[in-house]
């Protein structure tokens, strides 16, 4: 079967003029949807990139046009991203690649680019047509969500056997009462052992309790919520005829009655670890971003190597058998100065002991 | 007959007492030197000489403050020459890793803290084996 020329070029013009339609079309929806959007030609080199593509990177359409786009890939994924997209070219393929781009804040964020071979009716290849979708809060929430679900993981089993440790004490001496064995020795310690459990459980539920309530913007007095954890721990300064110094501190922003946990857990580690007659000293430094709040310890300090542990649930630093160590109270202090967008450290003190140091928001208006 | 003589590397007060009470209890008589976190068993190791009379037995818990159990069976192991007694970790972990991660540390044996006396005498009676 054949066809006569000048019915072939009727065609062509009316199907060059619905192609011109079907791109007009495209771009049309292109703009108004939220991916960035691109389209490259045969020679791999990119000639359209849709508005959002720009808004995103921050750069010119001159910029991005050619190769110009891929200064924008992070150096670490750019090798790995331009061997996908030649390797897929050669085989006309559609690929799906995720990688690190440079947004306009100079940030790098992840997204998934998925570029699919474009071909005319005559099957000539024209290049490809692609979108990306910004999947960094993706990202960012998995990772959170694994992180959340191997603290609890490490929670459940640290706290499982934290418990176990009074109970056994409280099993025995119970059974040294029954058997008559010291019997008002045995039975004053089990008490003892049931006091120390119950501050375990009250420490444990406190850290669950921190993430519930919302951080407002605001301003509030560091030195009242001082004051409310000084009162709490009055009993134990009196009995260990402890001295407190404290500078003025500043108003700042946050939770007060989380601060005044923070507080209440630092000076209360530092008069259990500060020997006989301790002096804490609490002083705060205004910096640039964060206020930072000092709880200086009597104590015999804490090498650089073990600074880091003594965060972590669970681990005392030492005198493990303090009855007031719950081993939770540190873990406390971090995980509620990290919801302050702060952080917790360890230095050595001044004179003498360990420095606690944590930063924290100041105070802002509304 | 002489007293055998067992270390006992154990922070917590309440369990150090149990354990005298069990031997005692069980009539066997031991003199005990007592250290009361790893940081102090780890020291011990290293002030070890020829000369130093040495123990029948040592007993160690895991989770204690500036060094825990774990890492004393450690430094055991770098040292050039161990000493010939054997160290046996008591501990109030069931979880099988702990007692495999201290059997791979080179414990002679790795038994679970009792919950009552009967437990204790079974503790003692394992622990017999090995003075």
């Amino acid at each position: 079967m054949t066809f006569d020329s000048p019915r072939i070029t009727i065609d062509t013009g009316a199907r060059r003029a619905i192609e011109r339609e079907a791109e007009a079309h495209f771009v049309a929806v292109a703009e108004s949807l939220p991916a960035l959007m691109w389209m490259s030609g045969p020679d791999q080199r990119v000639t359209w990139f849709n508005r959002r593509w720009l808004e995103f990177t921050g750069r010119s359409l001159a910029q991005e046009l050619g190769h110009g786009w891929t200064d924008g890939i992070h150096p670490d994924d750019r090798e790995r991203c331009l061997e996908i997209c030649a390797e897929h070219t050669a085989r006309r393929e559609t690929f799906s690649i995720e990688f690190r781009l440079r947004h306009q804040s100079g940030r790098y964020r992840w997204i998934i680019d998925k570029g699919a071979p474009r071909f005319d009716a005559d099957g000539t290849f024209l290049g490809y047509t692609g979108g990306c979708v910004d999947i960094q809060d993706r990202i960012e929430a998995t990772e959170l969500l694994r992180r959340h679900a191997e603290d609890l993981e490490r929670y459940a089993y640290a706290a499982a056997h934290d418990l176990q440790e009074p109970l056994r004490g409280i099993s025995l001496h119970l059974d040294l009462v029954q058997r008559g064995i010291q019997a008002d020795d045995h039975l004053q310690r089990a008490r003892d052992a049931v006091d120390a459990m119950r501050d375990r459980i009250h420490a444990m539920m406190e850290l669950t309790a921190i993430d519930r309530e919302p951080v407002p913007q605001g301003s509030i007095s560091a030195d009242e919520a001082l004051d409310q954890a000084l009162a709490l721990l009055e009993e134990r300064i009196r009995q260990s005829d402890a001295v407190i110094v404290r500078g003025k501190l500043p108003k700042v922003g946050g939770l007060s009655n989380q601060l005044s946990l923070v507080f209440e857990n630092l000076v209360g580690n530092a008069l259990m670890h500060g020997g006989d007659r301790p002096r804490v000293t609490i002083t705060a430094e205004s910096r640039a971003d964060r206020v930072v709040f000092s709880i200086n310890d009597s104590g015999p300090g804490i090498p650089p190597e073990r600074r880091e542990r003594v965060f972590k649930l669970f681990v005392r630093s030492r005198d493990q058998e303090h009855p007031l160590s719950t081993g939770l109270g540190l873990a406390l202090v971090r995980k509620v100065v990290e919801r302050h967008d702060g952080l917790a450290w360890i230095e050595d003190g001044v004179d003498c002991g360990a420095c606690f140091r944590f930063s924290w928001p100041h105070a802002t208006r509304g | 007959m002489t007293a055998h003589r067992i270390i006992l590397v154990e922070d917590n007060p309440n369990d150090r007492e149990f354990m005298r009470f069990a031997f005692t209890d069980a009539g066997i008589d031991i003199e005990w030197t007592e250290l009361e976190h790893g940081q102090a068993a780890i020291d011990w190791f290293d002030r070890l000489r020829p000369d130093t009379s040495l123990p029948d037995l040592m007993l160690l818990d895991i989770n204690m403050p500036l060094r825990d159990g774990f890492e004393v069976l450690a430094h055991r192991l770098t040292l050039e020459d161990p000493p010939p007694f054997p160290v046996v970790v008591l501990t109030t972990s069931h979880a099988p890793w702990d007692h495999e991660r201290a059997m791979e540390l080179g414990a002679d044996g790795v038994l679970t803290k009792p919950y009552d006396l009967d437990g204790l005498r079974e503790v003692v009676s394992q622990l017999r084996a090995h003075l």
